[in-house]
């Protein structure tokens, strides 16, 4: 370890370091799950489930237009919870912690979701109010994380019914995404995790049509993390001025360095998710970023991660 | 960088039999056997007024010849994307990304081509390649009915032996290839064997292979999503068939507890197969 300690607590939950596997990568079959703990991420997201089995989108659902420009529009598939339970348990022996993230058409859903998984023994949710492409085609309905009324419903009807702590997922698709982190936090959200993917669409100018199966998508990769650190930022301000009661932000977007992760920390979070640079770097993704971030903070002299964290959020209060 | 589908004009159709066709169309990079293209059928055809919305979807098809820059995709009609793409005409346009995935481990002098189905598409480009490089190749090939054949006369050309199976017996041999395996094995001194085909058959090839201690590789099937590692719906055991595979050795696959005991369906459930 050379004296520098990684960890971070999120809910009271302890990780060995801050990088976690973010929600939809490598998520879904535990065989892959297991390989990702191995490759030392601090802790693992699982692709998010729902209630019935959902078989997502048509194809393309990932393509990336420009370099660092990934977009997806998988259409949320997955097994269903209850196919799912098996999977997380092939899991129970590895010592990094898994959260489920769920996902659902209405509370009912989102409820019964949680709950399964809280009675499965899981010790932490994500809930994932925001992906931008769950429905099909080009509805121009707003998704829940985009009304603060339905965010509200949702995170109430979860608080009410697990006792576990939850972390939300926030949409960088708002106008103000300080206005949902506070309704999140004031409905009980235990922590935010933002962002998800920004909405976006790639058109193909010899067949005259849009390129994902489903037409339009979600960008992530490298190109949206200055995106994701404004937003991240936004909220820790937020919080660090009393606006909203202070929880853990994991930040999320475009992260692939250790220097990546320093930024994330630097402007607040408590921890940071890994998606899309997995293309890049595969499996050693994690164990690169990790070994980059003690690289970084041996060389500042840090022993703890908060011996620095904030500290470029200073500059903005 | 995957970047987006290249957008290529279907150059050649050649009807293989009832369901199978091969489309030829030009790549950039040069394949290796072994790997495959996400192909997108886009269902604008030629022309860019849309048809109709659906079907349109991206799906794995390996690559079962190359020459002169262009590759041969042998798609059997099972579905809705195969079943729309075999309407297209020469001058249509498809999608294309990759080659993708890893290759076969081209190794010894006598190889055995064990196929079934439209799983000779890869190992005839495999053939193809080996048998240039001076390679001795022999063949099993078994499908359910002699309508189902393709490549024999292909084949033909190229192997030392070709047995040919049929379930039903109306052509050739009665029965399914792994009851040929051991004696074929046995006469021909076979150095390294190759199978792509219903897992149940591999399953069989890959016991036999690990009985005689002879360095095999096969061609896996799993529903394919991203292509590119980053979802790991199409793992198999810890391994990604998209990315890590499709091609893997019978050292890997004997530590598989999967393999030829389930796989996944497109939301990622366990399917027993
Ligand atoms: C690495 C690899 C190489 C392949 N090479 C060839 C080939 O050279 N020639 C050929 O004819 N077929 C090949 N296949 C199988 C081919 O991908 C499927 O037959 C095709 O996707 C069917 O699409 P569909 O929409 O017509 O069928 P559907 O109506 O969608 O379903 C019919 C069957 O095809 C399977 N299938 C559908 N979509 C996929 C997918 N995205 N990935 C995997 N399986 C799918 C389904 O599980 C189902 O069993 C290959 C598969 C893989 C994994
Ligand atoms: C292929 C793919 C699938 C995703 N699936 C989910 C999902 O199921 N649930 C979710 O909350 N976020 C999902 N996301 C969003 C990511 O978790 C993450 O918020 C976003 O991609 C930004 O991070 P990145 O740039 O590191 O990928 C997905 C992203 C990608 C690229």
């Amino acid at each position: 370890m050379g004296g520098i300690d990684l960890s971070i607590n999120i809910c009271g939950i302890k990780l060995k370091n801050p990088a976690i596997l973010a929600s939809g990568i490598l998520g879904c079959t535990s065989g892959i799950l297991r390989m990702a703990a191995e490759s030392g991420a601090g802790a693992l997201t699982t692709k998010s489930i729902s209630v019935e089995e959902r078989h997502g989108h048509r194809g393309p659902i990932l393509i990336e237009p420009m370099h660092g420009v990934v977009l997806n529009a998988f259409g949320l598939p997955n097994p269903g919870y209850r196919a799912f339970m098996e999977e997380l348990k092939e899991l129970e022996d590895i010592n990094v912690p898994v959260i489920p993230s769920i996902a659902g058409r209405n509370y009912e859903e989102f409820v019964e979701v949680s709950s399964a998984f809280e009675d499965a023994g899981s010790k932490i949710l994500e809930v994932n109010i925001s992906c931008p492409h769950s429905e099909k085609g080009y509805g121009g309905v707003p998704i829940i994380a985009q009304d603060t009324e339905k965010t509200a419903a949702i995170i109430d009807a979860v608080k009410e019914s697990v006792s576990i702590p939850i972390i939300v997922k926030l949409s960088p698709n708002v106008t103000d995404i300080v206005e949902f982190a506070k309704v999140s936090v004031e409905c009980g959200a235990d922590a935010v995790s933002a962002i998800n993917t920004i909405e976006a669409l790639e058109v193909d100018p010899i067949l005259e049509r849009p390129v994902l199966g489903n037409m339009i998508g979600g960008q992530s990769g490298p190109s949206i993390r200055c995106i994701a650190q404004r937003k991240v930022a936004d909220i820790a301000i937020a919080m660090k001025r009393k606006e909203i009661k202070k929880v853990p932000i994991i930040g999320i977007g475009g992260i692939r360095s250790g220097e990546d992760i320093a930024r994330f920390l630097l402007l607040g979070a408590e921890g940071v998710g890994i998606g899309s640079s997995i293309l890049y770097d595969d499996l050693d993704t994690f164990d690169k970023a990790i070994s980059g971030l003690k690289d970084l903070m041996r060389e500042k002299g840090y022993k703890k991660i908060s011996d620095f964290r904030s500290n470029a959020l200073e500059w903005m209060i | 960088m995957i970047s987006n589908p290249r957008i290529v004009e279907i150059e050649r159709i050649k009807k293989e039999n009832d369901d199978i066709k091969t489309f030829f169309v030009r790549i950039e990079d040069k394949p290796e056997p072994g790997n495959y293209v996400m192909l997108w059928v886009p269902w604008s055809k030629g022309k860019s007024k849309r048809i109709a919305i659906e079907p349109s979807d991206q799906i794995p098809i390996s690559i079962s010849s190359f020459k002169r820059g262009k590759i041969g995709l042998s798609v059997k009609n099972v579905g809705e994307t195969t079943n729309a793409l075999h309407d297209f005409e020469p001058g249509d346009r498809i999608g294309i990304t990759g080659p993708l995935g890893n290759s076969f481990n081209i190794r010894g002098k006598k190889i055995l081509i064990v196929a079934g189905s439209v799983g000779l598409s890869p190992l005839y480009f495999l053939s193809r390649v080996a048998s240039e490089m001076g390679k001795q190749i022999y063949v099993i090939y078994g499908v359910n009915s002699k309508t189902e054949l393709f490549l024999i006369k292909e084949l033909e050309k190229i192997a030392e032996d070709l047995i040919i199976t049929t379930d039903d017996g109306s052509y050739q041999k009665k029965g399914c290839v792994t009851d040929f395996l051991s004696d074929f094995y046995d006469i021909s001194k076979i150095d390294s064997i190759y199978s792509c085909g219903p897992e149940l058959m591999m399953k069989k090839v890959l016991d036999f292979s690990l009985k005689k201690n002879v360095f095999s590789q096969f061609s896996l099937d799993r529903y394919i999503r991203c292509g590119v590692g980053l979802c790991g719906f199409c793992a198999i055991d810890g391994c990604r068939v998209c990315k890590d595979g499709p091609v893997f050795t019978s050292e890997q696959l004997k530590g598989f507890g999967e393999f030829g005991v389930v796989k996944r369906s497109k939301s990622g459930g366990v399917l027993r197969l």
